[in-house]
C-alpha cells in the first residue's frame, strides 16, 4: 500500500511541477529536492550518484535544445534566459524527483494493482541484467581476439549474426524456463 | 613481465579491485583464488586490457597499458597476440562459421599468411581432438569441446600470456584431468582463476588469493596457503556446517573436496 | 531517442498514457485469449530479444555506427501487435527500473516507436513486396517504420510552441517550431534508419525459418 501512495504523490507532483513556469519557483524545488536527496537513508557516495545522473540525463538534450535558442536571441535582441534558466530547472527538477521516488518506492510494488504487469516486469529487468552482461561478454571476447579498429566487414557480419542467433535462441529458452518455473510455483490464469 | 601497481577499479559505485599491487615473472604458473564477486574475472579483464582501472598503474614488458596505448594499431596487434583471455562462458568466444574459421580467426585479424595460418590450425586442431569438426560450426560441439577449442583458438596465437577464467567450471572431471596435465607442460606464463580450492595446487605454484574486500590478501606458495585456516577463513574459502562423521554429528571448519 | 522530462507539456503527456494504455491494454488482452499461461514467458523472451537488438551497433558504409533498434524486425518476424507490447515493455523497463529517466516521455516513445513503428514496417514490408524483391522490402521497412517513429516526434514535438506558450509568446516546453524539429530530426535520422534498414534485413532473414509459428 505505502508503494501505491508514494506512487501517487510522485504522480501528482511530476505533473505540478510539469506545470510551473517560473524559474525562480523552480529553483525552490531543486534547492529541495536536493536537500531530500541527502535527507535520504543512503551512503554519500550514493546520493552524489543520484545528482551526478540526473544532471548527466539532462545534460546532453537540454543543452542542445536550449544553448542556440538562447544565442540566437542574444542576436536578435530577445532576452531568453529566462527560459533558458526554466526550462532546464524543470526539467532537472522533474528527473531529480524521479530518481529520488525511485529510490524509496519499490516500482514493481506500486504497480502490483496489475499482477500480469508487475510479473512480466520483475522477470524481464531480472533477466535483463543477465542478458547484458552475455552480451558485454560477447563484446569483450570479440574485441580480445582481434586487432582494433579494423575489422573485416565479413566477419563482423559472422559476430552479428551470431548474436542474433543466439540471444534469439536463448529467448526460446528463457521463455520454457519461465514457463515451468511459474507452472511449479502455481501461476494459473482464469 | 607484468606489473601491477596499486589498481583501484570501481563499477557504477561499487569497489571491485583495491589496491592490487603484483609483479609476475615470465613463465610463472599463477592461481587466482578467490570467491565469487570478489573481482577475479575484473583483474584477467584489466590484464587483458578490455577495462581500464580508474586507479593505478599496469605495465606490461615494461609498456604502460592505458586507454592511449590502446588505441596505437600495431602495439595492439601484438599485444593482443602475446596476451591472450580464455572467457568463462565458452559461447561468447565462439561466432565463427566452422570451427576451422574459428580458429583461423585472430590469426586472420593480425595480419597472418594463409600458408602458416593453416598450418597452425591443422596443427591445433589434431592436438585437441578437433579435427573432425573442422567444417561444422561450432557452437553444435559439446560443452567440454567448445571449451578446448576456445583455447585452441588462444594458443594459435602462440601467446606469451595465457589468461583462463574459471576453465574447470563446465567441465567433467575427465576433460578438467586432460585440462590440467595440459597446461602443466605448457611453458607459458598463465593465470588461471578459479574458486575451487582443491583444484588449486594442480594448476600452479604460486596462489594469489583476492578476498571478500577485493584486495589480495596472500601471495605465496599453494601448500603453504591450505595449512592456513585463518587465511582460507578470511578469504571465505573455509566453512563451517553439521554433518556427521559416522554417527557423530559436529560441526567444524572444512573444506569440500571436488576431485 | 532519448528526450528528457520536461519539455513536453502534461497536456500532451497525460492523455498520451492514457492512449498508450489503451493501446496496450487492448494488445494484451488479443494475446491472453491467444496463449493464456504461456503469455508471460513469451512476452518477456521477446522483449529480453527485443532489448538486445537494441543494445547491437550496426556498422555503417563510411566508419560510422549506429545503434538499431529491432522494432521493425520484431514486428516482421512475429507481428506488429507483440512487437508494440515487448518495445514499450523495454522502453518502460529503461525509464523505471534502469534509472535512465523520461517518465513523461515513455508514452510517446512507446507510441511513435512500439506503435507506429510496429505498424508502419508491417504495412510498408505489405506493400512493397508486391512490386519489389525481399531483400529491398526489407531494407525499406525498416528504413521507412524509423522515419515515421522520427516524424511523429517532431511533429509532437515542433507543435509545442504554438501551443503552448505565455502571454508574451515565449516558448514553455520546447521552443522550436516544424520548420526547425524537422530537418533537425529527420536528417540525422535518415543515418539512423538506414542501419536499422539494414539490420532488419539481416535479423528478418537469419530468424524466419526458425518462427514455427507460436502464436
Amino acid at each position: 500500500m505505502k508503494d501505491k501512495i508514494l506512487l501517487f504523490v510522485y504522480l501528482s507532483l511530476l505533473v505540478l511541477v510539469s506545470l510551473v513556469h517560473s524559474y525562480e519557483w523552480l529553483l525552490g524545488i531543486l534547492s529541495l529536492l536536493c536537500i531530500t536527496v541527502f535527507l535520504l537513508p543512503l551512503k554519500k557516495r550514493e546520493k552524489v550518484k543520484i545528482l551526478k545522473r540526473s544532471f548527466f540525463s539532462v545534460f546532453f538534450f537540454g543543452v542542445l535544445v536550449s544553448v542556440p535558442y538562447t544565442t540566437v536571441g542574444l542576436f536578435i535582441g530577445d532576452n531568453r534566459f529566462d527560459y533558458f534558466l526554466m526550462i532546464n530547472t524543470r526539467t532537472l527538477d522533474l528527473t531529480l524527483l524521479t530518481f529520488v521516488f525511485l529510490e524509496v518506492m519499490n516500482p514493481f510494488k506500486a504497480l502490483d494493482f496489475s499482477k500480469n504487469l508487475s510479473l512480466l516486469l520483475v522477470i524481464t529487468s531480472s533477466y535483463a541484467l543477465v542478458y547484458n552482461k552475455v552480451l558485454k561478454d560477447f563484446k569483450d571476447a570479440f574485441k580480445s581476439r582481434s586487432a582494433g579498429s579494423r575489422i573485416r566487414g565479413e566477419d563482423f557480419k559472422h559476430y552479428l549474426t551470431r548474436l542474433v542467433v543466439y540471444f534469439f535462441d536463448k529467448s526460446k529458452e528463457t521463455s520454457e524456463d519461465i514457463y515451468i518455473a511459474m507452472k511449479s510455483r502455481g501461476f494459473y490464469y482464469d | 613481465m607484468i606489473e601491477l601497481k596499486d589498481i583501484s577499479y570501481s563499477y557504477e559505485g561499487e569497489m571491485v579491485l583495491k589496491d592490487i599491487s603484483i609483479t609476475i615473472q615470465e613463465g610463472e604458473k599463477v592461481v587466482l583464488l578467490g570467491i565469487n564477486g570478489s573481482g577475479k574475472t575484473t583483474l584477467l579483464k584489466v590484464i587483458n586490457a578490455l577495462i581500464f582501472p580508474q586507479k593505478g598503474v599496469y605495465f606490461y614488458c615494461g609498456v604502460k597499458i592505458d586507454k592511449n596505448k590502446m588505441k596505437n594499431r600495431d602495439f595492439v596487434k601484438n599485444f593482443r597476440k602475446e596476451v591472450v583471455l580464455l572467457f568463462q562462458n565458452p559461447d561468447v568466444m565462439l561466432f565463427n562459421p566452422t570451427v576451422f574459421d574459428e580458429l583461423a580467426f585472430s590469426l586472420r585479424q593480425l595480419g597472418f599468411e594463409d600458408k602458416e595460418i593453416k598450418k597452425r590450425v591443422l596443427y591445433w586442431a589434431d592436438k585437441f581432438e578437433l579435427s573432425p569438426y573442422l567444417d561444422k560450426p561450432p557452437f553444435k560441439l559439446s560443452g567440454g569441446q567448445k571449451q578446448k577449442l576456445c583455447l585452441a583458438c588462444l594458443l594459435v596465437l602462440e601467446p606469451k600470456v595465457l589468461l583462463l577464467d574459471e576453465p574447470t567450471a563446465n567441465l567433467d572431471p575427465r576433460t578438467t584431468g586432460w585440462l590440467v596435465d595440459f597446461l602443466y607442460d605448457l611453458k607459458t606464463t598463465t593465470i588461471i582463476t578459479t574458486h575451487n580450492l582443491s583444484l588449486a595446487g594442480e594448476l600452479g605454484e604460486r596462489l594469489l588469493v583476492l578476498g571478500e574486500d577485493h584486495t589480495i590478501i596472500y601471495d605465496g606458495r599453494v601448500e603453504d596457503f591450505l595449512k592456513d585456516e585463518e587465511k582460507m577463513l578470511k578469504a571465505g574459502l573455509l566453512h563451517k556446517h553439521k554433518h556427521k562423521h559416522g554417527e557423530k554429528e559436529h560441526t567444524h571448519y572444512h573444506l569440500h573436496d571436488y576431485l | 531517442m532519448h528526450i528528457p522530462d520536461g519539455f513536453i507539456a502534461p497536456q500532451v503527456y497525460v492523455p498520451a498514457y492514457f492512449l498508450d494504455g489503451l493501446f496496450l491494454i487492448y494488445a494484451f488482452r488479443r494475446f491472453k485469449k491467444a496463449m493464456e499461461e504461456r503469455m508471460i514467458p513469451y512476452i518477456a523472451s521477446l522483449s529480453l530479444f527485443s532489448f538486445i537488438l537494441m543494445s547491437i551497433a550496426v556498422p555503417l558504409p563510411g566508419g560510422t555506427s549506429v545503434h538499431g533498434l529491432g522494432i521493425a524486425s520484431l514486428s516482421l518476424l512475429l507481428g506488429p501487435w507483440i512487437a508494440f507490447i515487448c518495445v514499450s515493455l523495454i522502453l518502460f523497463l529503461e525509464a523505471v527500473i534502469f534509472g535512465e529517466g523520461g517518465i513523461t516521455t515513455f508514452p510517446i516513445n512507446s507510441i511513435a516507436m512500439g506503435f507506429l513503428g510496429s505498424f508502419s514496417a508491417f504495412y510498408a514490408y505489405t506493400m512493397l513486396k508486391k512490386f519489389l524483391s525481399d531483400k529491398v522490402s526489407l531494407f525499406l521497412a525498416g528504413f521507412f517504420s524509423t522515419l515515421v517513429s522520427a516524424f511523429f516526434m517532431a511533429l509532437l514535438l515542433g507543435i509545442h510552441p504554438y501551443i503552448f506558450k505565455d502571454a508574451s509568446g515565449k516558448p514553455l516546453y520546447f521552443p522550436y517550431g516544424f520548420s526547425i524539429v524537422m530537418p533537425a530530426l529527420l536528417l540525422p535520422h535518415l543515418v539512423v534508419s538506414t542501419g536499422e534498414g539494414l539490420l532488419t534485413y539481416l535479423v528478418v532473414r537469419l530468424l524466419r525459418g526458425r518462427i514455427s509459428h507460436e502464436g
